[in-house]
């Protein structure tokens, strides 16, 4: 099993995961995304938000307006498309299983 | 004193660095690069140069100051590298690339091949590179010395280059670095090549006139050269082959007719009337050792099998040389196993015989 690879496969679907998540709250720029994500300890590398931004765009579960900033650049606010917000309901049902699984198999849950 | 651009990042106007702009610029043409297939690629490149612009601008404010090597490096490492953006492939060749490094220096044997991606003349400070995971730019420079010393390190190269085989499959290069020949590993190495050759394209286009371009006129060059060479040498050992082949053959079959006409008595030699030996046979030579009728036949087929089948296999030899033929272990073996089994026979033979002299 190859540990790094695992870990940033685990990471990159949890990243998609928390970033819908964050957003069917409210819409947000990219550079809030990030600091949101740092903060949790997820984000490491900011970069890598911009391909997983666009790619969710692309899948039709997000959307974006543009929004004229003072004395900036031009900034992108992305929202949840109804797409997305199904979606995202998916993903939290998955969530919660695999949690569960996961805390059973390897005898962290209480049961 | 540096000289200044002005550059525009996402709609802001910037002053930069000379050298803080060739290290931004590359950097998102290296992003570019990883993305190019992507759909999303503009986007993913305006996304990332709008948060560059945020970046500088909350670091630099409002003020004349300008962005330097320093700002961009920071930038850069904020941002994350184009492998570590990109994720998935990259992080799969790196991590599985170390995993399997680890791994196979015990597993997978290690051939020795001249190297065609790293060449400069033929290939074989690359290819000795890769075997002993030394850089191939020490090993040249330890062949350049050498040519001092009587030119040795000259010699040498061109033995080395005319014996290492070069690595033609994939499946070669990959044994030449010593990793597992799998399904996956030939994966990543064509991958590897295709982005090689992406990058080589682009460099190209953009006429940056980079080293590589530089390495592969000079290569091709003694590239031509170098196949001549070995062509020539491999006709060369390919005719000495044959004439060895022949001169084999030529002997063994001469060395069998003895042994038969020994054996039988019958004389080739009324062939060859201009010839004259004397002529006796095997079978009489024996009476003097063993009186029994079978022992005899024992005896002779054990003389027969030790050196006859010494004698076939010479001939086999020399036929294979001249037509190219593929060696056959279970020849081999049976053929070892009817020599074993002659000499049997002979010491077998002797010893009731001698025994009976002795007993007489």
């Amino acid at each position: 099993m190859n540990l790094e690879n695992t870990k940033a496969q685990m990471r990159k679907g949890i990243l998609e995961y928390c970033i819908l998540s964050m957003l069917s709250d409210k819409e947000a720029y990219a550079s809030e995304l990030i600091r949101a994500l740092k903060e949790a300890k997820l984000l490491v590398v900011e970069g890598t938000i911009y391909p997983l931004l666009t790619r969710l765009k692309n899948e039709g579960l997000l959307t974006y307006r543009w929004e004229e900033s003072t004395g900036g650049p031009p900034r992108k606010y992305y929202l949840v498309t109804p797409l997305g917000s199904k979606f995202l309901t998916e993903l939290d049902n998955t969530w919660n299983d695999l949690v569960g699984s996961v805390n059973k198999l390897t005898g962290k849950g209480q049961g | 004193m540096k000289k200044t651009m002005t550059v525009n990042i996402s709609g802001v106007v910037f002053h930069i660095d000379e050298d803080a702009y060739e290290k931004l610029n590359r950097y998102l043409e290296k992003i570019r690069e990883y993305f190019k297939s992507d759909e999303g690629c503009d986007e993913i490149i305006s996304g990332i140069e709008s948060r560059l612009a945020e970046m500088f601008q909350e670091k630099k404010g409002s003020s004349q100051q300008v962005i330097s090597l320093a700002d961009v490096q920071e930038a850069i490492s904020q941002l994350g590298e184009p492998s570590q953006i990109s994720g998935e492939e990259k992080e799969d060749l790196d991590s599985s690339e170390a995993e399997v490094s680890e791994d196979d220096d015990e597993s997978a044997p290690k051939r020795l091949f001249r190297d065609p991606d790293n060449k400069y003349i033929g290939g074989v400070c690359g290819g000795l590179g890769a075997y002993f995971q030394i850089d191939p730019t020490w090993i040249r420079v330890i062949f350049l010395l050498t040519i001092f010393a009587y030119s040795f390190g000259l010699i040498l190269y061109i033995i080395l280059w005319i014996v290492i085989p070069k690595a033609r499959s994939t499946a070669d290069r990959l044994s030449m670095r010593g990793e597992k020949i799998n399904l996956s590993n030939i994966e990543k190495s064509i991958k590897e090549d295709l982005r090689d050759i992406k990058k080589n394209l682009s460099d190209l286009s953009k006429e940056k006139g980079s080293k590589k371009k530089i390495k592969t006129k000079d290569g091709e060059f003694f590239d031509d050269l170098g196949d001549g060479f070995s062509r020539f040498f491999e006709v060369l050992f390919r005719i000495v082959s044959i004439f060895a082949g022949i001169i084999f053959t030529i002997v063994g079959v001469s060395l069998l007719a003895a042994l038969i006409s020994l054996a039988t008595g019958f004389s080739w030699l009324v062939f060859f009337p201009a010839i004259h030996l004397p002529v006796f046979t095997l079978p009489e030579m024996l009476e003097y050792w063993l009186s029994s009728y079978w022992l005899i036949n024992l005896a002779m087929a054990g003389l027969m099998l030790t050196i006859g089948i010494p004698v076939l296999l010479l001939v086999v030899f020399g036929l294979s040389l001249m037509f190219k033929l593929k060696g056959n272990r279970q020849l081999a073996m049976i053929s070892l196993l009817l020599w074993i089994i002659g000499i049997g026979l002979l010491v077998f033979a002797f010893l009731s015989g001698m025994s009976y002299h002795m007993m007489v």
